[in-house]
C-alpha cells in the first residue's frame, strides 16, 4: 500500500506536467484558422447554370442528370415523331417564347380532343412539390411525362400499345438518335425504348431552371432593376392585406416548392380552392375539373388546385386551370372580389361563397394605380433570358 | 515537431518529480450562517451585442450568453446565503441578477455534506449547482479581473452551466483530488433530457517547487441535447434585441463532449509583486443534427477554445492582460448544410474569433474596487476597441 502511494505520486506529477505541456500545445493548436466545410449528398456533374446560392432541385437516384440525357430530351421535346400520328410534340403545347405555355385557353391533343386544363408554363418545374394543376400523387417528372405520351383521356401524344413500336422505329430511323441514345444510356443494349424516352425528357424538363428576372436582380442588390411602381407592387404582393405571398411565396413564388435542401418529411404539398366556382351553391366545380377531389373523392377537396409559380406569369396567359381569365387585370379583380360570381349559364353560382374556399381569399380593395403597381411587379417576374435561352430552344432550328 | 514536445514534457516531468510537494489544506468552513453580497456595475462605450444578436461566427451559441451592450450595466448582483452546522452538513443558496437581465435567477440552491478522514476529504452536494469542473466556471464577476468571462465559456457553455444534479469531490490535503458531477441536462449545451443528460469528471493537482506554485486541472464533460433551440431567440427576456420570435429558427439534436485543461502558475519569487499566469484550453466535439421547419443537415464540429491571462498584483493594485481565441472546424453533411449554417451562425469567419484585454484594478476601500479595461474585440467580423469602467462592491455577514 505504502509503496503504491510513493510511486503514484511521481506518476501523478508526471501526468499533470504532461498536461501542462499539452495545454501549451493546445494553445498553439489554435494557430490554424476556422473553417466550415459542406459535404453535399447529391452532387452530379450536371451543370444547372444556377448561382451558387440557389438551392438545387431534387434529383432522383433512378435518373441522375447528365448532359447527354438533357440533349437527347431536348431533341425529343421538339420532335413530332414522338406521337401516335406524327403530328404532335411537347412543343405543340409548350412554346419557349411563352414560357413554355401555349397561349390557348385549352389545348388540343393530337387526335383533336380538347383538354380540360390550360397548358402550364414549364419554368422551374423541377422545384414543384407536386406536378400539374391538381394531383397530390404525381410527384416525379418521370411519372408525369407518361401522361401526355400515353394518356387515353384526354389523348395528347396518343401513343399506345399498337403504335408504340412504330413510334420507336421512327425515332431509330432518325440518323441522330441511335448515337444520342447510346451516349445517354451507355449501359443499355438497345437503348431506344420508351423508358429512356421518358427519362431523357424528364432530365430536359428538370434542367429547365432559371432565376433571372428583374425581381431576382433587385433581390441581389441591383436597386434599379425594379421600377418605383414595381417596388410598390412588391410591397402590395407581400402584404397581409392582399395575402398573395401566403400561397405564391418563397423563391419560386409557390407554396408547393421542394428542393434538395429540404428534409423530405417536411416538404409541403398544399392545394387551395380560390372560389372560382360554386355551382348550385354547393361548392361544386365543373365535373371535368374538380381539383384534387377528382382523385381523392373527399368532399372538402372540391376545387382545390396547386398555387402555380408566378414566375413568367406575364407570358403564360390565359390564366387559371381552365384558362378562363384573359389577363392579369382580370386575375387581380377576381382576388379583390374574393372569388368569382358567375351569374348565368351551366356554371352559375357565386364562387365568393364557395364553402371550401381558402380563407386567405377574402377580398380587398385596391385603387386603379395600385392594381397597375401589382401588375408591374408581376411583369418583373418574367424570365426573358429563360424564354430566349438557346439551351432550351428547338435544336433543329 | 511532436517528438520535440514529448521530449520537453519528459524532461520537465523528470525535473518536477524531484521537487517537493507541500500541503495546501482542505476546505474547512466556519460553522453558522453567513451572508455574502456582491455588486458589479460598469460602463462601456461599445459592446458585442449593440443592436444585434451576438454570435461568435462558427459556433452554435445558446444558453444565456447575451454579449454586452454599450452603456451602463449591472453586470452582477449576487446574494449568497450559507449555513454550516458543526458536524458536516451545509446548505447554500444564491440568487443573482446578471447583465441587463431584469429577472432574478436562483443560481444555486443545494445541500452538502463533508467528511474528513486524515488528510482526505469527501464532499457530496445535491440540488441546483453551478458546475465545478474549472474554478473559472461560474466565478463571480467580483472575483475576476475582467468583467466579462473568457469567450470559451460563452462559446461552449452558454455563459455558464447551472443545472439540477449532484456531485462528489474527493480531495487530499496536499492539493489533489477528483470529482464527478451528474446533471439533469436541461441547460445548454444539453437540453430536454428525461434521464440525466449531462455530467463531467475532473481531476486536479497542485504542486510547488521553489517559488512556483502550479495548479493543474483536467476535465471531461458530456452533454446531450434534444430539440435544443437558441434560447436567446425564444426566451423573450429582453436580450434578443428585437429578434425575439416565438418560433425558434433552428433546432439541434446531438452530443457535445468537452475536454478541458487548466494550468495556473503562481510565481512568488519576486518580492515586489506576485505574478500569476493562467491558461485554459478546451476542446468541444459536437455531433448531431441541425434542422429547421423544412431542412436538416448533420453537423460534426470541433471547437478549440483557449484563453490565457497574466496577472501582476502588488498591494491594492492589479494589472491583468488576457487573450482569448476560438477556432472552429465545422463539417455539415447534407444539401441543406449551406442554408442551415447561414441560419444558425455556423459559418466561420476568415480570422479566428479573438479578444485581447488589459485591465487595471485598484482596491479602493475595504469593500470597494474600481477598474478600467481596454478591449480589442475580434469575437465577430465587426472588430472594435472599447473602454470599460467598473465598480465592484462586496460585503458579508457576520
Ligand atoms: C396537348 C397539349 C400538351 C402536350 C402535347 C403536352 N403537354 Fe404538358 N401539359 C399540358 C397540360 C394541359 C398540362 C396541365 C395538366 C393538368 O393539370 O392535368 C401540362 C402539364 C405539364 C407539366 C406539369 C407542369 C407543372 O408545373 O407541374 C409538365 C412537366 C409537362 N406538361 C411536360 C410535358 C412534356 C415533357 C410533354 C411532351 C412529352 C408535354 N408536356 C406535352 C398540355 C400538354
Ligand atoms: C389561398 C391561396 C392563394 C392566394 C392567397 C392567392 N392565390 Fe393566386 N392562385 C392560387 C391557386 C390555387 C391558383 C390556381 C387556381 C386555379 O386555377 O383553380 C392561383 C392562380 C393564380 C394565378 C394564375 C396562375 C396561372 O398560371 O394561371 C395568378 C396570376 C395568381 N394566382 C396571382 C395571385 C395574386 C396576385 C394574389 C394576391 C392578390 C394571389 N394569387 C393570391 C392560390 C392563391
Amino acid at each position: 500500500m505504502k509503496t503504491l502511494h510513493v510511486c503514484a505520486q511521481p506518476m501523478l506529477r508526471a501526468f499533470f506536467t504532461l498536461l501542462f505541456v499539452a495545454s501549451l500545445f493546445g494553445l498553439s493548436a489554435c494557430n490554424g484558422s476556422s473553417k466550415t466545410t459542406f459535404v453535399l449528398e447529391t452532387n452530379s456533374e450536371f451543370s444547372w447554370g444556377l448561382s451558387e446560392s440557389t438551392a438545387l432541385p431534387i434529383e432522383p437516384d433512378s435518373n441522375p442528370m447528365t448532359e447527354a440525357k438533357f440533349q437527347l430530351g431536348r431533341h425529343l421535346f421538339y420532335d413530332d415523331a414522338l406521337s401516335g400520328n406524327g403530328t404532335q410534340s411537347c412543343n405543340s403545347c409548350h412554346e419557349q417564347a411563352l414560357g413554355f405555355a401555349d397561349g390557348e385557353t385549352l389545348p388540343v391533343g393530337s387526335t383533336g380532343q380538347v383538354l380540360a386544363r390550360n397548358a402550364q408554363g414549364l419554368l422551374n418545374v423541377a422545384y414543384n412539390s407536386t406536378l400539374t394543376w391538381a394531383n397530390s400523387s404525381l410527384l416525379s417528372l418521370e411519372a408525369q411525362i407518361a401522361v401526355p405520351l400515353f394518356g387515353e383521356d384526354p389523348i395528347e401524344h396518343g401513343i399506345n400499345d399498337s403504335n408504340e413500336e412504330l413510334v420507336l422505329d421512327a425515332l431509330r430511323a432518325n440518323p441522330l438518335y441511335p448515337d444520342m441514345f447510346a451516349a445517354a444510356f451507355p449501359n443499355d443494349g438497345d437503348p431506344v425504348d420508351m423508358n429512356n424516352v421518358i427519362r431523357s425528357l424528364a432530365v430536359f424538363v428538370r434542367g429547365m431552371v432559371s432565376f433571372e428576372t428583374d425581381f431576382d436582380r433587385f433581390q441581389s442588390g441591383d436597386t434599379d432593376a425594379l421600377s418605383a411602381s414595381a417596388q410598390r407592387g412588391q410591397t402590395l404582393f407581400f402584404s397581409e392585406g392582399l395575402e398573395c405571398f401566403h400561397c405564391h411565396g418563397g423563391y419560386n413564388f409557390s407554396d408547393s416548392t421542394a428542393d434538395r435542401t429540404m428534409y423530405p418529411a417536411f416538404i409541403e404539398r398544399p392545394f387551395h380552392n380560390t372560389g372560382l366556382f360554386n355551382i348550385g351553391g354547393t361548392g361544386d366545380y365543373p365535373s371535368d375539373n374538380t381539383g384534387i377531389f377528382e382523385l381523392t373523392g373527399v368532399p372538402s377537396h372540391m376545387g382545390k388546385f396547386r398555387a402555380p409559380t408566378l414566375r413568367n406569369i406575364s407570358v403564360t396567359a390565359p390564366y387559371m386551370h381552365d384558362g378562363s381569365m384573359a389577363d392579369l387585370e382580370e386575375v387581380i379583380d377576381f382576388y379583390a372580389a374574393g372569388g368569382r360570381n358567375i351569374a348565368a349559364g351551366p356554371n352559375a353560382g357565386d364562387g365568393r361563397l364557395n364553402p371550401f374556399k381558402d380563407s386567405l381569399v377574402n377580398g380587398f380593395s385596391v385603387t386603379p394605380s395600385e392594381k397597375q403597381d401589382l401588375i408591374a411587379f408581376l411583369n418583373a417576374l418574367t424570365d426573358e433570358s429563360f424564354n430566349t435561352n438557346p439551351r432550351f430552344s428547338d435544336p433543329t432550328e | 515537431m511532436k517528438t520535440n514536445y514529448l521530449a520537453m514534457a519528459a524532461g520537465l516531468s523528470a525535473l518536477l518529480i524531484h521537487t517537493s510537494v507541500s500541503a495546501h489544506g482542505l476546505w474547512q468552513p466556519t460553522p453558522g450562517a453567513a451572508l455574502n453580497m456582491e455588486v458589479t456595475t460598469s460602463y462601456r462605450n461599445q459592446g458585442t451585442a449593440d443592436g444585434q444578436l451576438w454570435n461568435i461566427p462558427g459556433v452554435l451559441m445558446g444558453g444565456e450568453t447575451h454579449g454586452t451592450e454599450k452603456g451602463f450595466s449591472l453586470d452582477s448582483a449576487v446574494i449568497e446565503l450559507s449555513y454550516f452546522d458543526n458536524e458536516h452538513v451545509y446548505g447554500i443558496a444564491e440568487v443573482s441578477v446578471h447583465g441587463q437581465h431584469s429577472e432574478v435567477d436562483m443560481e444555486k440552491a443545494y445541500l452538502g455534506a463533508l467528511w474528513q478522514q486524515g488528510a482526505t476529504q469527501l464532499q457530496l452536494e445535491a440540488g441546483k449547482l453551478s458546475a465545478q469542473f474549472s474554478p473559472q466556471h461560474g466565478k463571480h464577476t467580483n472575483a475576476r479581473n475582467f468583467v466579462d468571462q473568457p469567450l470559451a465559456y460563452d462559446a461552449l457553455y452558454g455563459g455558464h452551466f447551472n443545472d439540477i444534479g449532484a456531485r462528489a469531490i474527493l480531495s487530499h490535503a496536499e492539493g489533489r483530488g477528483v470529482g464527478i458531477e451528474v446533471f439533469n441536462g436541461d441547460s445548454y449545451p444539453a437540453s430536454n433530457n428525461d434521464n440525466p443528460g449531462a455530467g463531467d469528471i475532473f481531476a486536479f493537482y497542485h504542486l510547488t517547487f521553489d517559488s512556483i506554485l502550479l495548479q493543474s486541472r483536467v476535465w471531461y464533460g458530456a452533454y446531450k441535447a434534444n430539440d435544443r433551440v437558441d434560447e436567446r431567440l425564444t426566451s423573450g427576456d429582453g436580450h434578443s434585441h428585437g429578434v425575439t420570435s416565438t418560433d425558434p429558427s433552428y433546432w439541434f439534436d446531438g452530443d457535445t463532449r468537452t475536454l478541458g485543461l487548466r494550468n495556473k502558475m503562481i510565481w512568488l519569487g519576486w518580492d515586489w509583486a506576485q505574478v500569476n499566469l493562467t491558461a485554459e484550453y478546451m476542446q468541444a466535439d459536437i455531433e448531431g443534427t441541425v434542422r429547421d421547419d423544412l431542412r436538416q443537415a448533420k453537423l460534426d464540429s470541433q471547437v478549440d477554445a483557449m484563453w490565457a491571462a497574466l496577472e501582476i498584483k502588488r498591494g491594492k493594485h492589479t494589472l491583468a492582460l488576457a487573450y482569448d481565441q476560438i477556432q472552429t472546424d465545422n463539417t455539415l453533411l447534407g444539401d441543406a448544410g449551406p442554408a442551415l449554417a447561414e441560419l444558425s451562425g455556423l459559418n466561420t469567419m476568415s480570422d479566428n474569433p479573438n479578444r485581447f484585454r488589459i485591465a487595471y484594478l485598484q482596491q479602493w476601500q475595504d469593500h470597494l474596487k474600481w477598474s478600467v479595461e481596454l478591449h480589442a474585440d475580434g469575437s465577430t467580423e465587426d472588430e472594435f476597441n472599447a473602454v470599460l469602467f467598473a465598480l465592484r462592491w462586496n460585503g458579508s455577514w457576520p
